[in-house]
């Protein structure tokens, strides 16, 4: 299982290096626009991260984690032992929900109508790379396939030699359904976002007709969940308590100097005071205390 | 012929002569106005030669003490001058000198008023640093302790800034007060001795051997502690170090910061543990407490503030709460974290001194929320202040961290739960730190500003080279960490355990 | 007992001789510049013969006098302050052409022939002569203020009540010791057979009062910032020197350096903490400097009596250093105000009356702060050392009391000290001091030589140490890694009081 880690780290991160590129090439030139050559390659990007079947290598990643998931059985304490089905079902949601959102990215951007009018070329250093990584993303995954299409492990071979990761057999309706969900998401994105009908920018808040209706009611209950951004409040508001905790401390700290500043000053002052008023330049008050001094010391040689 | 007592007093001869020739040459044209900074930049050079050729003797005996200097002074009271070199003080005096250098580089030849006398009372303090560091002899080592703090009151009190009488006050009373009960632990301990074998010596190594009750061994460190607790700064007693480096003139805060918060790191090595190990491992847990203390309350206060140079004081007693922390660790590890520690601390926080001072004297201000936009106008102070402000909050490769790190290693074997609080200060030193980066350097520019210019190649060059030692420290600590430790106090000493083991 | 085998130390005769010659002078003709050469030519002549003396000292010390070394070296000191304030008052009374001062000089010399009688005695009769000479001159010196002379009045005549309250006291102590010893040498009295020991131990009390009044020590000391004040400056450090150091001189000669006895710790324990708390705190809330400096002399007298109080290796050494110390640096500060004063009127008697010296006049300026800055035990300077020795003889007998207010009273002592060179610094307004003066040519040099020798007693306090130590001293030449203990030294005290 450790092996499949730096798998399935490279792939979708090459395939999320490619989406960022063309985003940084698309914000020069804006939405809507079609009839470029690179349309096709951010068309291909889009599909690798969806991992559409058997063409991108997102696919074969996605595979190997959705088939070792499906196996294990997560200890979290030694009697509470999850299901390893749970969390496959769990994937596989998360695999359609992917499909769906970048579907829906490629179709309002490069197939709606044209809201706004592109601008200057590719420059060549943008141009290469991104084509590299396109080719890449769909052709790499031939390196590592599942052992019921093709025996190809070239890749674990390459990272771990000497422990063979163990390859069993998985059922085969795995493979498709693992297979279908992305392709599933993809039409559900055709169907909201990429008909030719006046392209809808956002899930449509009133209905049109009830054909609409039923793909559209979860998705906009999705779309609010996700508007409202529950962990990013929840960071802010512990930010917000920290910073009105520390404030409240910061007064509580500066009162608190004062006074100490303030009662030393003040048992200063008083403590001076009262010598201070002894030295009243009266003589008779002086030789009473020399006096007093005297008698005081001779009482305390006699008596000690 | 040693050249040690040549290191201690050639600076003080020198700001004899700065003086006298400022005093001479008054009022006689541009040039000879600034005669008193050249005079000291020569003594600053000869002294690094000096100590370049110090530095190059091979060490003088076994233990790794490099250099030994020996002159009958009160012999009545068994009193000499004993001066004594080992890596640590060598590897102090070289921060010292260099942070001296950076100082009349950057911002001794700004000083117009009374520029003779200036330069006088900044080597003056330069002759009372490097004694301190060499003294060996107790009565010796009090006499400059008590010493480095007159001229530097009188900069701060002189040339300092809006509220600087109040501060000076502060510094001296706190500083000297607390030295007053390190000199009842030195007569203690004379006399201890004295009691024991009847002679009358203020000799550290005669010293050491003294055989000490628990309870006297106990109350003799904290009287030398209280007094090295004032100057780190230790949070309840740190009380002077904000006032003091705020309203100091960029020189004097930086010596203040880069130096002689160090005095009182060194202190604790040399006499507390070197001389009383079982009182300070007895006395460890306190400590430590007072110094993670020290981190969070120092890097809290230090998110809180609006002045430049409060901010980077305050970081200033966080970053000693480290070193504290890894004194009282009580390992070896701990320890050489501690002097890393130091001598990246006095790099970056001096040169964060000295970029602050600067940008004090081209927009007139230390009010963060009045700067800002300093990066498009000054491209070259924004450059090196970020550089030093992320030194300072703890990046890896830079020397802050590599001190940080081992203290916390040493931590972590003392007390798990410890190493998690200290290591929590590291996230409030990247806030502030970044704060201040943002707020001055990346922030937008307010209206009506004018740019000041930038720094010239020399200083630039200067700063370069502070920046070089910060990242050696950081890639590579471990020549530091064998050489800049203290000496055994005699080849028994060393045999017989001292050394814990890491 | 009276006549040719009379001992009698050169300084005594010396200075009644010219004290003689002085007054035949004035009756003669007046003439200021005269009799102050004639006081000077006298202090000269009783310095070079401060070791001789007339006759020999008797062998079983029943003399009147004695002359040790603790006696020389006090002897030396009064001398040489005496010729510092004749120094300090010589411009004023010079110019004063209006008022005939030549009592002045006159009574100078009346009153350091008191003084010097008083360090030399060995019998409480020239003790108390010593005490009472020194007294009536110095009523007739504060006195001799002409410009403010309600205030100078007023101080003199506090003086002279308070003072013959005091030696009431001391005169009745005295009578008792006799009564009950049978014998008036100069030391704690010893009840003879058939008289209850605690007579004696009462005599003692009395006369250690008395002398606590001319210490200053609290609760005796009001008398002395009002008298100080009211006095001229010169004067002003007569009082707080000259007549300390002689009475101190007279307090370590009558108990010995060795431990006192069991009544008298108690007292004298609460007399040293009131004495230094006292002192510092009341220093604390002046506005005046000369009773600033009356106050903190009251505090330093208070560090002395530790050093009295703690008998040890390092006594003698700690209270000769700490005698020069107390001297240089109060006579250089009643110099400086001499020098920054004008003949009439303002005296920079006002704290405030200082402010921005540093940048008018700088020499006065940082000569005062050297001054200030030995006063309050900061190196370099000899106040420091000496401040160090003290504190070394309360640790030698772990007196953990006295030395935690002695920390305290330093603490507060920095305070006020640095407050008046934090005043002189504050260059912000115009300084009330007039700037344009006369040049003082001797005011400033005499200000230059304490100023050297405040320092270099700081860098080089060690021949300041000879007169009291013990002959026999223990160090170690250099670093002795071995470790071997040599034999311990017996501790010997210094001087031994003359025998019964």
């Amino acid at each position: 299982m450790a092996a499949l880690l730096p798998l399935v780290v490279v792939w979708p991160l090459a395939a999320t290096v490619i989406v960022f590129l063309s985003a940084g090439w698309i914000k020069g030139r804006s939405a809507g626009i079609l009839a470029t050559g690179a349309v096709g390659l951010s068309a291909m990007t889009g599909g690798a991260l969806a991992a559409l079947p058997l063409v991108t290598a997102g696919f074969y990643s996605k595979e190997m984690i959705l088939s070792a998931v499906w196996r294990g059985q997560p200890v979290l304490t030694p009697d509470f032992i999850l299901s390893g089905h749970l969390l496959w079902g769990g994937a596989l949601f998360g695999a359609l929900l992917t499909a769906l959102y970048i579907f829906r990215c490629v179709f309002l951007v490069f197939y709606g109508q044209e809201k706004t009018v592109p601008t200057g070329r590719t420059p060549w250093v943008m141009a290469v790379p991104l084509g590299c990584l396109a080719f890449l993303s769909v052709f790499v995954g031939c390196i590592e396939m599942p052992g019921d299409i093709a025996p190809v492990h070239l890749f674990t071979r390459f990272v771990d030699p000497a422990g063979m990761a163990f390859h069993p057999h998985e059922p085969v309706w795995l493979l498709l359904a693992g297979a279908i969900t992305p392709v599933a998401g993809a039409g559900i994105a055709w169907i909201v976002w990429g008909r030719s009908r006046p392209v809808t920018r956002a899930i449509p808040e009133t209905g049109g007709g009830t054909g609409d209706l039923l793909p559209v009611m979860p998705l906009r209950f999705v779309v609010r969940i996700t508007r409202y951004d529950l962990p990013d409040r929840l960071a802010a508001a512990a930010g917000w308590m920290t910073r009105a905790t520390s404030r409240m401390m910061m007064r509580a700290r500066r009162a608190v100097v004062h006074l100490a500043a303030e009662r030393t000053a003040m048992v200063g002052r008083e403590g001076t005071v009262v010598l201070v008023r002894m030295q009243n330049g009266r003589v008779r008050w002086y030789a009473a205390w020399i006096v007093a001094g005297l008698g005081a010391a001779l009482a305390w040689a006699m008596l000690s | 012929m040693s050249l040690l007592p040549a290191l201690v007093v050639l600076p003080v001869a020198g700001g004899v002569i700065a003086w006298l020739a400022d005093r001479l040459h008054v009022g006689t044209g541009v040039r000879m106005r600034s005669i008193s900074w050249f005079v000291s930049v020569v003594v600053l050079v000869l002294e690094t030669v000096l100590l370049v050729v110090e530095s190059l003797r091979p060490a003088l005996q076994a233990g790794g003490w490099r250099d030994h200097f020996f002159l009958p002074w009160i012999a009545q009271m068994g009193i000499a001058v004993r001066l004594d070199m080992d890596g640590l003080s060598l590897s102090l005096i070289w921060l010292s000198l260099l942070l001296c250098l950076a100082c009349v580089m950057f911002s001794t030849r700004q000083v117009t008023v009374s520029a003779g006398v200036f330069h006088f009372l900044f080597l003056s303090t330069l002759t009372g640093i490097i004694g301190t560091f060499l003294a060996t002899d107790l009565f010796l080592f009090f006499f400059f302790w008590e010493l480095m703090l007159v001229p530097m009151f009188v900069l701060i009190a002189q040339w300092g800034h809006e509220d600087r009488q109040r501060a000076a006050m502060k510094f001296f009373i706190f500083t000297q007060g607390s030295g007053l009960l390190m000199l009842l632990s030195i007569l203690g301990l004379v006399i201890i001795h004295y009691r024991q074998t009847g002679v009358l010596t203020f000799d550290y190594f005669a010293l050491a051997s003294t055989g000490l009750s628990p309870l006297g061994s106990m109350l003799l460190m904290l009287g030398f502690f209280v007094a090295f607790a004032v100057k780190l700064p230790v949070v309840p007693v740190h009380v002077w170090l904000p006032d003091a480096h705020t309203q100091a003139p960029t020189t004097a805060s930086v010596v203040l910061a880069g130096i002689l918060l160090k005095t009182g790191g060194y202190g604790m090595i040399r006499f507390d543990i070197m001389l009383f190990p079982d009182a300070t491992s007895r006395f460890g847990p306190v400590a430590m407490g007072l110094g993670i203390a020290g981190i969070l309350y120092g890097a809290w206060l230090s998110c809180e503030q609006d002045d430049i140079k409060r901010l980077i004081a305050y970081s200033s007693v966080s970053h000693m709460g480290f070193v504290l922390l890894g004194l009282f660790s009580g390992s070896w590890i701990g320890m050489q974290g501690a002097i890393i520690q130091m001598l990246a601390h006095g790099l970056s926080t001096g040169a964060l001194f000295l970029i602050a001072g600067s940008i004090q004297d081209r927009v007139h201000s230390r009010d963060m929320r009045m700067i800002g936009g300093l990066w498009a106008a000054m491209p070259r102070l924004s450059g090196a202040g970020v550089f030093f402000a992320v030194a300072s909050l703890g990046m890896p490769g830079l020397g802050n961290f590599a001190g940080e790190f081992l203290v916390l290693l040493a931590t972590w074997r003392v007390s798990p739960a410890m190493a998690v609080m200290a290591a929590a200060g590291l996230v409030l030193a990247a806030v502030y730190s970044l704060r201040l980066v943002n707020r001055v350097f990346l922030a937008p520019t307010r209206p009506g500003a004018q740019p000041g210019t930038d720094f010239p190649a020399r200083q630039m060059a200067l700063l370069g080279g502070i920046m070089v030692a910060v990242i050696v420290l950081g890639l590579y600590p471990r020549p530091f960490m064998t050489f800049a430790v203290p000496s055994a106090l005699s080849v028994t000493a060393a045999a017989s355990g001292e050394r814990r083991a890491p | 007992m009276i006549g040719h085998d009379i001992f009698l130390p050169a300084p005594l005769p010396v200075l009644s001789a010219g004290t003689m010659v002085m007054l035949l002078a004035i009756a003669w003709r007046r003439n200021v510049i005269r009799s102050l050469v004639i006081a000077v030519v006298t202090l000269l002549a009783a310095l070079v013969s401060v070791s001789h003396a007339f006759g020999t000292p008797p062998a079983d010390g029943t003399g009147l006098f004695v002359q040790d070394r603790w006696a020389i070296y006090t002897a030396v000191l009064i001398l040489l302050s005496v010729l510092c304030i004749v120094f300090m008052s010589w411009r004023d009374l010079v110019r004063d052409a209006a008022h005939p001062t030549d009592e002045y000089p006159l009574l100078m010399m009346l009153g350091t022939l008191g003084a010097t009688s008083m360090v030399f005695s060995a019998s409480y009769m020239p003790f108390f002569l010593g005490v009472e000479i020194l007294g009536i001159s110095l009523m007739g010196l504060i006195a001799s203020r002409h410009y403010r002379f309600a205030q100078a009045t007023e101080a003199a005549m506090k003086y002279l009540i308070l003072s013959g309250v005091s030696s009431a006291i001391l005169l009745f102590g005295m009578g008792l010791a006799y009564g009950v010893s049978g014998s008036l040498a100069f030391v704690p009295p010893v009840a003879a057979a058939g008289f209850a020991p605690s007579m004696a131990q009462v005599a003692t009390v009395m006369i250690l009062a008395g002398m606590f009044f001319k210490l200053s020590a609290v609760p005796f000391h009001m008398w002395l910032p009002d008298v100080m004040e009211g006095a001229p400056p010169p004067i002003a450090a007569f009082t707080a020197v000259t007549a300390k150091i002689a009475i101190f001189a007279s307090l370590v000669r009558y108990f010995g350096t060795g431990p006192l006895p069991p009544f008298l710790q108690g007292v004298i324990y609460a007399v040293i903490i009131l004495t230094i708390m006292g002192g510092n705190l009341l220093a604390l809330c002046q506005n005046s400097l000369t009773r600033l400096m009356a106050c903190s002399s009251i505090a330093h007298m208070g560090y002395l009596l530790i050093a009295f109080f703690s008998p040890g290796r390092l006594q003698g050494g700690a209270m000769t250093v700490y005698l020069m110390a107390y001297t240089v640096s109060t006579l250089g500060v009643f110099t400086i105000i001499c020098a920054c004063a004008t003949a009439m009127g303002q005296d920079g008697n006002r704290i405030t009356a200082w402010k921005g010296l540093f940048a008018t006049n700088p020499l006065p300026a940082t000569t005062m702060s050297v001054m200030l800055l030995s006063l309050a035990g900061i190196p370099p300077t000899i106040g420091f050392f000496a401040k160090f020795e003290i504190a070394g003889t309360g640790v030698e007998l772990q007196r953990d009391v006295l030395l935690l207010v002695l920390v305290i009273g330093s603490i507060i002592g920095l305070y006020y000290y640095l407050n008046i060179i934090r005043v002189m610094m504050n260059g912000g307004a115009a300084p009330s001091l007039p700037i344009a003066r006369q040049p003082q040519p001797e005011l400033t040099a005499l200000t230059i030589v304490l100023t050297i020798i405040v320092i270099m007693g700081g860098l080089f306090p060690g021949p300041a140490l000879y007169p009291l130590l013990p002959a026999t001293v223990k160090t170690m030449p250099a670093r002795n890694l071995t470790g071997t203990p040599p034999e311990a030294p017996i501790m010997k005290t210094a001087i031994a009081p003359p025998a019964l």
